[in-house]
């Protein structure tokens, strides 16, 4: 089947050879000055522009792209994207006359690509479908919409009660070790069948962490929708400074295309996109090496100033569009590590200022096997409530209210033991409903699923159980209900809403299966 | 009930006094026997002896009358509803009985009925599960044989890729030695003189 | 030793000029351009140099040596020039003096600087027909800087004002071999 024959390539080549456009063209050029820590300057180009391509031509011919950075009165700082350890001193270096662009499209879906569409998966060549400006100016207000539609990531925890809608910008924060990047991969994976493009950018991560991910993405069947970059630790400043703009340029051309590749319209739906930026302290990072080493003028914890800028302007670029420019839209979910829980440092003030809300993870919930550890206490999301099913809506209302006062009894019960009916009764209700909140890695649930573990929940068919049940109980019941009930579960899902006559079938099923729950264990 | 009771009383005294009428009555025959047969006299009572015996009867029958008569009739009437009482207390004993077989039966049926469900469910559920893994097992073998097709023919791309490159790098570099070594300088020349004639403009 | 640019500008300013003189002086306005644009090149190459040049402890005789081994056929005042830049720790600015000094040499005299590379030396006709060519597209006299180069293979490349037009063998080949070995297809850019 895999033949290689010498037509093959005896056409290729001749097709080429008919193209062949010998032109002489006028090109400008510099050379360059100095060399060093991935910085160049380069002499000449007067005509540069801020970002534009450079092309740097070694001594063998090979290419190595940089981008134009610092314009001064008679030279020009760069950044070199490529392998800088080529060029030398006295190197010929060409403006291009554009930006830096990535290769788009459908072709990019399952695979591992740099920053710059070059893949990196070793499966051939990418075939692009267009190319877009990785720096691009986010849609203004006339161009947008209200977020309203639900980013469902199949944590309990954050569904109900911070729930992510299309369009949003949340931040995931917390130290090392808290599984910030298993929400961001437990929510790509749940985005299956339905019709989301999730990118995953990787910046400043150790190769095997990228590789961990995409075998997990892989196993799960995301792949097929999703665009993994990848930035490395061991890839250079300036590649880890545009990575996430490139993701987002990536997601930008689904979001502004049709499905057939036309320009969305009010006729042709724009795609829904969700970009994982994992993580932008990495990116921050990377650019204060890039700003220090081109000789900008330091600032708060040696970041330069427009640091702020770097990320807002990233982040603007999530929008929901309006239906006229097809309703599109492009979630990003990016993250913070913190140093010691210190949310008060630069980057991640900066980030929680930007963002819509953030899902705070802690080392201590973590550690007490509360996983994924969200602390709902101080996790927020300013716009997704409106973009919750109204199911869940109902059901999760008083969940967050009812977990706050658990939380502060739970603190006042540690000194006393005597304690009066109701509050031993809230206090019992509150471990379980935390208990319910646990979910393993891979095990998302769907909304209904949720809406009919929290409502179980709710209405106290866990009181009398022991707490360690708990879990067992929910998953149970989920199976139960996908089986035996798949009338009432896909009830809900249509109704979208829990109507009193659902709540009644479903207070009679959850009954039902206690009773079995309770057999089955005796 | 009391007026009863004294008719029934007077009644009675009525036939006491009719009863020693005859008493008194018989003797006289009895002494007439007596007279005539001594043996028959050693039955009879004598008159004297007879008097008083009847008097205290009397006494004895009047007493018995007026308290023995009601004692007794009480402990009869007592035994009776007592009586009444145990007969219909176990009646309700056995309607009771009878009732909760009905329901234990009933329970036992509806306990039969409810494992049914149980396991009817949990065929239904073990079923649905070993379709979804067989589902998920095919599918998953359709994805590894696609991804083993896409890899050869990723694989071919590359390889014609490198293929086409090498050659490309052959037929230059080729190219590149036989201007550099062939060249006269009349070529060069020419060449030159070429190039001044496809320049464009410099001074932009 | 971060300074004022226009400081540093004036400077630059000051060694163009004294070069201007020198060349007027001694009528080689026109080779210490071309001198100045192959001594750029060599001083940028070779970071030892720039630290010989610029180091005090070595006597400047030495120095001149050096100079001299390196740059042979130089004109000795310029390599002097470039020794005194050195000392004053401006061996950094040379590019843009030598700019700078091109750019008063085409102001002053009214004439356009073009580096022409070739493979064989230029004759009397080709330069003509090269300044013909260009005259009438600068509207000035053309001074031709020639360069031969075996790296080109053939044709020749022309420079001036930073921009060039690459007309060579070398570039052609290499342009050829980009295409041919390229592989994808679809997309535009």
């Amino acid at each position: 089947m895999a033949e290689i024959t010498a037509s093959d390539i005896d056409k290729i080549l001749r097709e080429k050879l008919a193209s062949l456009q010998t032109n002489v063209e006028t090109r400008e050029f510099g050379q360059v000055i100095q060399i060093g820590d991935g910085i160049a300057r380069v002499n000449g180009l007067k005509s540069a522009m801020a970002g534009e391509l450079l092309e740097f031509v070694a001594h063998d011919g090979t290419t190595v792209y940089g981008l134009a950075q610092n314009l001064e009165e008679d030279e020009v700082g760069a950044v070199l994207l490529g392998d800088y350890t080529l060029i030398k001193e006295n190197d010929e270096v060409h403006t291009t006359g554009r930006v830096v662009e990535v290769p788009c499209g459908k072709s990019l879906l399952g695979r591992v690509v740099n920053p710059l569409g070059i893949p990196l998966d070793g499966k051939g060549p990418i075939e692009a479908e267009g190319y877009r400006p990785v720096e691009f100016r986010a849609p203004g207000v006339i161009e947008r919409q209200p977020v309203h539609e639900p980013v469902q990531t199949g944590l309990i925890a954050i569904d109900a009660m911070i729930p992510i809608g299309r369009g949003q910008r949340e931040l995931i924060i917390g130290d090392r070790q808290t599984g910030k990047t298993s929400i961001g991969i437990d929510t790509i994976i749940n985005q299956k069948g339905k019709g989301m493009i999730c990118i995953y950018v990787a910046i400043g991560q150790k190769a095997s962490t990228v590789a961990t991910v995409v075998e997990a993405l892989e196993s799960h069947g995301a792949l097929d929708y999703t665009i993994i970059v990848s930035a490395p630790a061991s890839t250079s400043a300036p590649l880890q400074y545009i990575a996430p703009m490139a993701g987002a340029a990536m997601g930008e051309y689904f979001m502004y295309n049709g499905d057939d590749g036309q320009p969305a319209s009010a006729t042709n739906p724009g795609g829904h996109v969700l970009c994982v930026y994992d993580d932008l302290s990495k990116q921050a990072v990377a650019y204060r090496q890039m700003s220090l080493t081109l000789r900008r003028p330091p600032g708060r914890e040696a970041y330069p100033g427009d640091v702020f800028y770097l990320h807002s302007r990233l982040l603007e670029r999530a929008v929901k569009l309006n239906d006229k420019n097809g309703a599109g839209s492009l979630t990003a979910l990016p993250i913070i590590e913190t140093q010691g829980g210190d949310v008060s440092a630069y980057i991640p003030t900066n980030v929680i200022s930007i963002t819509d809300g953030q899902i705070f993870l802690q080392q201590d919930l973590f550690m007490q096997g509360q996983r994924p550890a969200v602390n709902v206490g101080i996790s927020v999301s300013r716009v997704g409530g409106s973009a919750q099913i109204k199911a869940m809506k109902q059901v999760a209302g008083t969940l967050r209210l009812d977990l706050a006062a658990y939380r502060e009894l739970q603190a006042f019960s540690q000194f006393g033991s005597d304690l009066d009916k109701a509050t031993q009764q809230q206090l019992s209700r509150g471990a379980r409903m935390t208990e319910l909140l646990k979910q393993g890695r891979f095990a998302a649930m769907d909304v209904e699923d949720q809406v009919v573990a929290i409502f179980a929940g709710d209405q106290g068919f866990l009181d009398g159980m022991p707490v360690s049940d708990t879990l067992r109980f929910r998953d149970d019941l989920v199976q139960y209900m996908h089986t035996v009930r798949k009338d009432l579960k896909d009830k809900i899902a249509t109704e979208k809403q829990l109507t009193d006559q659902i709540k009644e079938e479903l207070l009679e099923a959850i009954t039902t299966f206690k009773q079995s729950f309770i057999i089955a264990k005796k | 009930m009391k007026a009863q009771f004294k008719k029934f009383a007077t009644r009675g005294t009525a036939a006491c006094a009719l009863a020693s009428a005859m008493a008194f009555a018989a003797p006289t025959l009895a002494f007439a026997a007596e007279r005539e047969t001594a043996g028959i006299s050693a039955i009879l009572p004598a008159m004297d002896e007879f008097i008083p015996m009847l008097v205290a009867f009397l006494i004895l029958l009047a007493i018995l009358v007026k308290f023995g008569w009601p004692m007794f009739n009480g402990i009869l009437e007592k035994r009776e509803t007592t009586i009444r009482e145990a007969l219909e207390k176990s009646e309700q004993a056995r309607i009771e009985s009878e009732r909760v077989l009905a329901e234990y039966q009933d329970k036992l049926i509806e306990a039969r009925q409810e494992a049914a469900t149980i396991i009817s469910e949990a065929k239904q559920q073990a079923e649905a599960q070993r379709a979804a893994t067989t589902a998920k097992a095919q599918e998953e073998a359709e994805k590894i044989i696609a991804k083993a097709r896409e890899a050869m023919e990723s694989e071919k791309t590359a390889a014609i890729a490198e293929l086409q490159a090498s050659v490309a790098d052959i037929a230059c570099a080729a190219m590149a030695r036989v201007v550099q070594e062939d060249f006269s300088d009349a070529d060069h020349r020419r060449l030159i003189e070429k190039s001044i004639e496809e320049i464009g403009t410099l001074n932009a | 030793m971060p300074r004022n640019r226009l400081l540093i500008k004036k400077e630059i300013d000051a060694y163009a000029e004294v070069l201007l003189e020198m060349g007027e002086s001694n009528d080689s306005v026109y080779s210490i351009s071309a001198q100045l644009e192959e001594m750029k090149k060599v001083v940028n190459m070779h970071p030892g140099l720039r630290e010989v040049l610029a180091n005090d402890s070595i006597d400047e005789n030495t120095r001149v040596t050096v100079m001299h081994e390196v740059f042979k056929e130089f004109d000795v005042e310029l390599i002097k020039f470039v020794i005194f830049m050195a000392e004053r720790r401006d061996i950094a600015l040379l590019p843009r003096v030598a700019e700078r000094y091109d750019q008063m040499v085409q102001d002053k005299f009214d004439v356009a600087i073009l580096d022409v590379a070739t493979v064989i030396p230029l004759d009397d006709e080709l330069r003509e027909k090269i300044k013909n060519k260009f005259a009438a597209q600068f509207g000035k006299e053309i001074v031709l800087r020639e360069h031969v180069d075996a790296w080109l293979l053939g044709g020749m490349n022309v420079r001036a004002n930073g921009r060039r037009v690459d007309c060579c063998t070398a570039t052609r080949i290499e342009r050829i071999r980009a295409e041919l070995s390229s592989v994808s297809t679809g997309g535009e850019r």
